[in-house]
């Protein structure tokens, strides 16, 4: 293994190179002095000598690398001698080598695939030329669009406008892009491709300057020009990324110059971007770039560029040279006010004025990119990573105890060592090479097992997102952290081990028997500490599962008003197949009808959302009601069509629901929810009262037909919340995308197909943007609190599992150790459930202490993760109680084959034996 | 005077050993007594000394400590430890063996 011994090698000439190398220079010089000197005495002048001596001889420096050859020669001799006496020891107890490899393999493993999924979401800079002078205008971790809308205070998003008016004056950056912050899911057909060919993409909408601020180059062709974004629609030209260049066009470098069909429009590929960027936002790959004013047909349906308020671009700058971030912040912020002032002169009222010029932006720093991912993900891992911290201790904790265990199984053979002469330096550095072939082992395990890891990791995840592509690199980071955590794992189980191994008093311990008492009261006390802090351990990891699971079951379990295991969900594009205005509402009610006809449905309805998927709120006027303060006159609304309440199942309290012939005359009707009656009419009958949605620009009014109870429609811990549900025939503003809700008979999952086959026949133009049950649709919006449940417990139960082992273990140890007292005992009549309560008796103990020490951490844990529970108190008695007997259990489990053991020792062997 | 010889390989640690069981010497001094010994058959330069000397020393069997000249020089003397001293003897008895063994080899050959 020529690694391990470079290691070694390097780190003697840390330990003592310097001086050595000093040394051997001194004395290479005093010889050719003599030499010289011994010449001069012959008659030689001091010149000559010095000639003669080197032309004799060799010159001193061949010399002293002659030496330094011979020396490195002989460490790595000793070395691989040491390696391959390790090797034949750990091969001859293979038992015990497996057992610690491979529990530092999964240790190391876990810690590896977290930090992985770590560095690439949180740590890792973005493939362009100097990432650290980036900075970010808007908040990097929002995603999707916000239309019509209004972000007060400090702004996450900006609008297209916006970022004009900033390109337009900047004074700060050396540059600056933008760019749509998500990628849309589209079809793509290449140049001569037929309907079947259509390839999906994911593409992404960025700014003229988007490649040369970031400073990508191209590997073929060309990339964006900043007059590429100046004229909408003037441009239709993409850059392929060029993993999607080589997965789907085979690399084939011809590809430049030939053109796609994308949405409502041709473009034409002028150049492929270099390998390894995928765009700037983390999480989300790009597949093609368009330029950002050829909106309209890359996407077509509404228009983004235009309205000052529709917000859903990413903007960065690159700082030019001595710019701070805060000079740059206070000048990029005057320019924005400049805008705001002209912009918020036509807003109606003095409130909205003011908000609008309070808006500011905060410069982050964009070394690594926006990423949705990372605000969602960012705590849940650095959660996930003390959890797999905590399995690595103890894991190391049971490896100490093994290694603890050997050396003193081994203390003969290491006394006679020390006794005929062995260095205790040369016998330490042995068992550390062993600990360190161990660990070296399993750090190799545990980086292959961290693949497959975070493999797993990511599928786990990506079941919550619709455009999950996630890089997960294994680079330096990744290496350094692996290496640094298998040498402090070594360190931590190695070290202690080694010197307690040597550290005998050879006579005692040559006189003493081979079995029996060989091994000090302090070995043992050891062993205990060290299972004592494994059980505090895993009662923390126990108690953190255990709050999660609770939290999780809380949030699953919530009554949500109307019953969700019969609804399925589909969510349609009409825009996209051309329908819009009144044809869109012709549509809704055909799409209805054909919906109804399949089999096993037995209502459909709709709305502009469906249910937990986005939700929409606003300020409202409220005719006749007592409230007038007009920070309390605002409600959620959804846009529903027929039958929704007798679809979801919601209770009608008073009046009637929106009907067909609603629909069908744009009637501007609504229902109102329960909270609604009772914040606005404080009970009164509302029914014939009318509701004004309040937006900046556009108002519409509805009469009120109706009351239902309150019901949780978007999150599961949502609160009760004032809702008005308005005729979708009567739009607010514009309805982007439609989701029809149906009740089945059945399991919602049988009618898929159905479904699917019955659109497909009304209009196969018509886009199925997704297709769920709302079962489905609640595990999407809760993956995170899934998967830290899910992980949670696994390493809760792992941890459970190593201190079991470690008890184990130290329990039968003592007890072979013990097995003449227990001999003594048992001839004195002591019966066996004696002597098996006793030594249950001692395992409990240690579990016990172990839950006292744990007990006051796991409190902290619980208060620190208790922002992310829901429904539970911050010290939850059921969750603790739990974890309590789960610890305890355990523990008489790994307590009891010891027990049982010792109390079928025959006494009269016990004693003979000795 | 003789032509110098090829070390046989091995053959150096030996001498070496056997030169600082007299006395403890340093580089030049070895190097002299080897030629002075061997009657200038073996001729051995600091390239091939000082490598095997720290081979020696790495091994435990010698041990440099600086020492002064006559001339008031400064130079590393070499001297045999305990454990040189049982390698020698072990080297010794190694080498009356290959010899006695190759002579017979080589007399049967005649």
């Amino acid at each position: 293994m020529p690694w391990t011994t470079r290691i070694a090698n390097t780190c003697r000439r840390w330990l003592h190179g310097e001086r050595t190398e000093r040394e051997l220079d001194a004395e290479v010089q005093s010889y050719f002095a003599i030499v010289t000197e011994r010449l001069m005495a012959g008659g030689l002048s001091r010149e000559e000598a010095m000639r003669s001596a080197r032309l004799e001889l060799e010159g001193p420096e061949q010399v002293k690398e002659k030496v330094r050859q011979a020396r490195m020669g002989f460490t790595i001799e000793t070395a691989a001698r040491d390696i391959r006496y390790a090797w034949r020891t750990l091969r001859g107890n293979s038992g015990f080598t497996a057992v610690a490899v491979l529990t530092l393999g999964l240790g190391i493993g876990a810690n590896c695939a977290i930090f992985s999924l770590i560095n690439a979401v949180m740590l890792r800079a973005l493939p362009v030329e100097h990432p650290e002078e980036l900075v970010l205008l808007t908040d990097p971790s929002e995603s999707g669009v916000a239309m019509e809308t209004t972000e007060h205070g400090i702004r996450r998003n900006l609008s297209y406008r916006e970022f004009q008016e900033l390109r337009l004056h900047n004074t700060v950056f050396s540059g600056l892009l933008a760019a749509q912050n998500d990628v849309s899911d589209v079809d793509v057909l290449p140049e001569g491709g037929s309907d079947s060919q259509t390839l999906r993409a994911h593409v992404q909408l960025v700014s003229g300057e988007f490649f040369h601020v970031l400073g990508v180059k191209p590997i073929i062709g060309r990339l964006f020009t900043p007059e590429e974004d100046r004229v909408p629609g003037a441009n239709p030209v993409a850059v392929i990324s060029y993993g999607y260049w080589q997965q789907m066009f085979a690399g084939n470098p011809s590809i430049v110059g030939t053109t796609v069909r994308v949405g409502g429009g041709v473009f034409r590929i002028v150049g492929v971007a270099p390998p390894g960027f995928k765009g700037i936002l983390v999480g989300s790959d790009a597949d093609f770039w368009f330029p950002i004013t050829m909106q309209q047909q890359v996407l077509p349906g509404r228009n983004y560029l235009e309205p000052i308020d529709t917000l859903w671009l990413q903007v960065m700058g690159r700082l030019g040279p001595g710019m701070s971030l805060k000079r740059a912040e206070a000048g990029i912020n005057v320019t924005f006010q400049q805008a705001l002032r002209v912009w918020s002169a036509a807003l109606p009222t003095e409130r909205q004025r003011r908000l609008m010029r309070e808006e500011r932006i905060q410069l982050r720093p964009g070394n690594h990119g926006p990423s949705a991912l990372r605000g969602e993900f960012a705590d849940p891992l650095v959660l996930m990573m003390g959890a797999v911290g905590a399995v690595l201790l103890i894991a190391c904790a049971n490896i100490a105890n093994l290694m603890l265990a050997r050396a003193t199984a081994r203390q003969r053979e290491i006394g006679i060592r020390l006794a005929l002469g062995a260095a205790r330096g040369r016998l330490i550095r042995q068992l550390l090479t062993e600990s360190f072939l161990v660990a070296a082992l399993g750090g190799t395990l545990g980086i292959l097992l961290s693949i497959a890891g975070t493999h797993l990791l990511l599928a786990l995840v990506s079941t919550g997102f619709d455009n999950l592509g996630l890089d997960v690199p294994r680079d330096s980071h990744v290496l350094v952290f692996t290496v640094a955590i298998s040498l402090v794992t070594l360190l931590l189980f190695g070290l202690a081990p080694a010197i307690r191994g040597t550290r005998l008093d050879i006579n005692r311990t040559l006189a003493a028997n081979t079995r029996g008492t060989i091994g000090s009261r302090t070995d043992v006390r050891s062993g205990r500490l060290l299972v004592i802090a494994q059980v505090a351990l895993s009662l923390v990891l126990v108690v953190g599962a255990a709050l999660f699971v609770r939290s999780l079951s809380n949030l699953l379990a919530q009554a949500l008003g109307y019953d969700r295991d019969h609804l399925l969900m589909v969510k349609l594009d009409p825009a996209a197949a051309g329908y819009k205005g009144p044809a869109a509402i012709a549509l809704y009610e055909r799409v209805r009808e054909q919906l109804g006809g399949v089999p096993g449905v037995n209502s459909v309805t709709l709305s502009n959302t469906g249910l937990f998927d986005g939700d929409s709120g606003d300020h409202v006027s409220v005719e006749g009601s007592p409230v007038n303060d007009p920070e309390q006159l605002d409600s959620q609304w959804t846009e529903i069509g027929a039958d929704y309440f007798r679809t979801l199942g919601i209770p009608l309290l008073r009046g009637r629901e929106v009907n067909p012939s609603d629909m069908a005359q744009g009637a501007q009707v609504c229902v109102v929810n329960e909270s609604f009656l009772h914040k606005f009419f404080a009970g009164m009958d509302a029914i014939g009262r009318h509701v004004t949605d309040m937006y900046p620009t556009t108002r519409e009014t509805f009469e009120i037909v109706g009351v239902v109870a309150d019901s949780k429609e978007h999150r599961p811990n949502e609160k009760r919340y004032p809702r008005f549900y308005s005729n979708i025939a009567h739009p607010i503003g514009t309805v982007k995308s439609v989701t029809y809700l149906l009740d089945t008979a059945r399991n919602p999952a049988t009618v898929v197909s159905a479904v699917r086959e019955s659109l497909r026949k009304l209009d196969r133009n018509l886009t199925i943007l997704s297709l769920r049950t709302v079962n489905q649709q609640i595990d999407r919006r809760l993956i995170t609190q899934r998967v830290v449940a899910d992980l949670g417990g696994f390493f809760a139960f792992v941890a459970l599992f190593m201190a079991a082992i470690g008890l184990y273990g130290v329990m039968s140890y003592s007890m072979t150790r013990r097995t003449n007292e227990i001999g003594i005992r048992m001839a004195l009549g002591a019966s066996g459930r004696g002597v098996r309560r006793m030594v249950l008796g001692e395992t409990l103990w240690m579990v016990a202490i172990g839950i006292a020490a744990g007990l006051p951490c796991a409190f902290a844990v619980a208060r620190l993760i208790s922002s992310r529970l829901y429904g539970l108190a911050t010290i939850d008695p059921l969750s603790i109680t739990a974890a309590i007997s789960v610890v305890l259990i355990s523990g008489v489990l790994a307590g009891y084959v010891p027990a049982y053991r010792a109390s079928r020792i025959d006494p009269m062997l016990s004693l003979r034996h000795d | 005077m003789p032509t110098p010889a090829d070390l046989l390989p091995g053959t150096l640690d030996l001498l070496i050993l056997r030169i600082l069981e007299l006395q403890p010497l340093h580089g030049v001094g070895i190097a002299d007594r080897i030629d002075q010994v061997t009657h200038g058959v073996f001729v051995v330069g600091p390239g091939s000394l000082f490598p095997c000397l720290h081979r020696l020393a790495e091994k435990g069997w010698v041990e440099g400590e600086w020492g002064e000249l006559e001339s008031g020089r400064r130079a590393k003397f070499y001297a045999l430890t305990g454990p040189g001293r049982s390698q020698l003897a072990k080297e010794k008895r190694n080498w009356q063996k290959v010899l006695t063994a190759m002579n017979q080899v080589l007399a049967d050959g005649r």
